[in-house]
């Protein structure tokens, strides 16, 4: 019994260690980093048009980085396009992306195949490889579900666009080589939707990588637009009733104007 | 300049969603048609939700088609009577409609049985108007201005409740725009259009009104379905956009007003053939559409 007791410690010992450095080998330990968004709070307003999200990093001397700006994942169900009758392209279903977010984009500092291994970007959620892994559901429409979302602008893998801007002046280890300065900037287009976005800076060095820093981008509908927003959501039918009222009295007020015109030519 | 969709969510061009109201409401003014078989696919194109581009264009068409009544009611040229039983025939269809579609849709093969029977019919309605026209513009009698064949004057001679239609100077029974409505109804429902272009050639060939009143009454039942439509989708799918419906509404009342204009100059066979050219178009369009590979195999849902 004693025998069996120490055999299983073993077994669990080894497995420990069997485990362990593969897990370890993707982390750098002491490694620290900022970053900074700006701006933090985006309001939509009538006049609003996309916004420009401005981001400013520090990463340790020697890394490359990437910046993932992306929404809460949700579930997205799409309509499947296929051939039919072996002549016409028409819906042919439905496919269902689970914990997919709306809006996805990185910055990098180099191309994310040069960052890691694709078992390390998958970690870190880099990649569209990562986002709509091979075995789940609606992978092979991944291509086809990219180009929709890059098309709209909500996607976006910009590789090289985290440019590095000079060497800190951060005295904080005067010893050590100083950190370097990164610079990027995310194009939020008009149909990215309200809510919190969460922004990482991930570092990578030697195959390993780490979560340097984190900052969260709020955007929130303002002004008329959380008005309009609130009317047609909490009272549909009054807000479908005045829109139908505005359009008549618009319609029949230029039906008016053009006839006092037509009636003034002759 | 651009201007955010708050219920769209997302931001447009003001003067090209001006621009693009302007164009659709001339087509309606000359036509009588309602012109959401273009304005909703464009709107898509644009990146407009398609539940929303939908519910916002039945908005703007309400502000066009009053626009157009109007002048069309000054004028005399709508058939009060008429549109009343056909717009009675119209809402009782859609509901049918509705209901139908669901019941399609669980047999599987709907979409694909609907597209087909969609495209052979406007090319069939849109070829039978082109040639007719053209035959009428070259002087020879059309086939319109032809009596009816004995089998269609016996069937419909024998049907009771025989009204006189004083401004389409008509005399049919009551239950022919009543059924014909129906009918339109429940297509527009099924292919989810508001059925102005089916609408209007059967007025002429079925109905054998003028064509000047029919552009008047089919704007009149339009002016109705779509109020309807409008509040219904604000209610149940909070999907109407108000803000992109104004700036569709500003440029397609103008273009209704110079549509009707237009319209009055240009004879009834050549305002049948450019009908046609349009009908015919709308199902180039549309066969085009199912024939090449689109650009992604995957589409937000919802929407025509």
């Amino acid at each position: 019994m004693r025998q069996v007791r120490l055999a299983a410690i073993a077994l669990a010992i080894f497995a420990v260690f069997a485990i362990w450095p593969q897990h370890a080998a993707t982390q750098i330990a002491g490694a620290t980093g900022d970053l900074m968004v700006v701006p933090e709070r985006v309001e939509i307003d009538l006049a609003y048009n996309g916004a420009n999200i401005e981001v400013g990093a520090e990463v340790p001397a020697g890394y490359e980085a990437a910046v993932r700006l992306m929404s809460r994942p949700e579930r997205l169900e799409l309509k499947k396009l296929g051939k039919r009758a072996g002549l016409l392209w028409m819906g042919a279903g439905t496919v269902t992306f689970e914990n997919l977010p709306v809006v996805y984009q990185v910055l990098s500092t180099a191309p994310l195949a040069n960052l890691g291994t694709p078992v390390l970007r998958a970690q870190w959620m880099l990649g569209y490889e990562s986002l709509i892994p091979d075995h789940t559901p609606g992978a092979d429409l991944r291509g086809d579900l990219v180009g929709l979302k890059e098309h709209g602008g909500l996607f976006a893998l910009r590789e090289g666009a985290l440019v590095r801007r000079g060497k800190s002046a951060s005295l904080v280890a005067p010893a050590a080589e100083p950190p370097q300065r990164l610079r990027g900037t995310f194009r939020l287009p008009a149909s990215a939707p309200a809510g919190d976005y969460s922004v990482d800076l991930i570092g990578f060095k030697d195959q390993r990588a780490v979560h340097l820093a984190s900052a969260t981008l709020h955007i929130e509908h303002a002004g008329a637009v959380r008005i309009v927003r609130r009317l047609a959501l909490d009272h549909g039918l009054t807000y479908g009733a005045a829109a139908s009222l505005i359009a008549i009295v618009v319609g029949l007020l230029t039906g008016v104007l053009f006839r006092s015109k037509s009636n003034e030519g002759h | 300049m651009h201007l955010y969709l708050p219920i769209a969510g997302n931001s447009v061009n003001v003067f090209l969603m001006i621009g693009l109201g302007g164009l659709v409401g001339f087509l309606s003014g000359l036509f009588g048609v309602g012109g959401g078989f273009l304005m909703t696919p464009l709107l898509m194109m644009y990146g407009i939700p398609p539940t929303v581009a939908a519910a916002s264009d039945s908005n703007q068409i309400v502000a066009a088609s009053a626009s157009g009544c109007y002048t069309h009611y000054r004028a005399k040229t709508i058939d009060v009577r008429m549109g009343v039983l056909m717009l009675v025939g119209g809402i009782a269809g859609g509901t049918v409609g509705v209901q139908l579609i669901k019941l399609l849709r669980r047999l599987g093969e709907a979409d694909f049985a609907i597209t087909v029977v969609y495209v052979l019919m406007l090319g069939g309605i849109g070829s039978y108007m082109f040639f007719e026209s053209l035959i009428a513009l070259r002087g020879r009698p059309s086939r319109a201005a032809a009596p009816r064949s004995p089998m269609y004057r016996r069937m419909v001679g024998a049907l009771p409740f025989k009204v006189y239609f004083p401004r389409s100077k008509v005399t049919i029974t009551a239950l022919m725009p009543l059924l014909l409505g129906t009918l339109v109804g429940t297509l527009a429902a099924i292919m989810g259009v508001g059925g102005g272009f089916i609408m209007v050639p059967i007025m002429i060939y079925l109905l054998r009104m003028p064509m000047h009143v029919v552009v008047g009454t089919s704007l009149f039942q339009i002016l109705f379905t779509c109020i309807n439509v409008t509040v219904l989708q604000a209610h149940f799918n909070h999907s109407v956009d108000f803000v992109l419906a104004l700036l569709l509404l500003i440029g397609s009342v103008v273009g209704a007003q110079i549509g009707i204009r237009i319209g009055r100059r240009l004879r009834a066979d050549q305002l049948k053939i450019l009908m046609a050219v349009l009908v015919l178009g709308v199902m180039v369009k549309m066969l085009l559409g199912l024939l090449l590979r689109p650009e992604f195999l995957v589409a937000y849902k919802g929407g025509h």
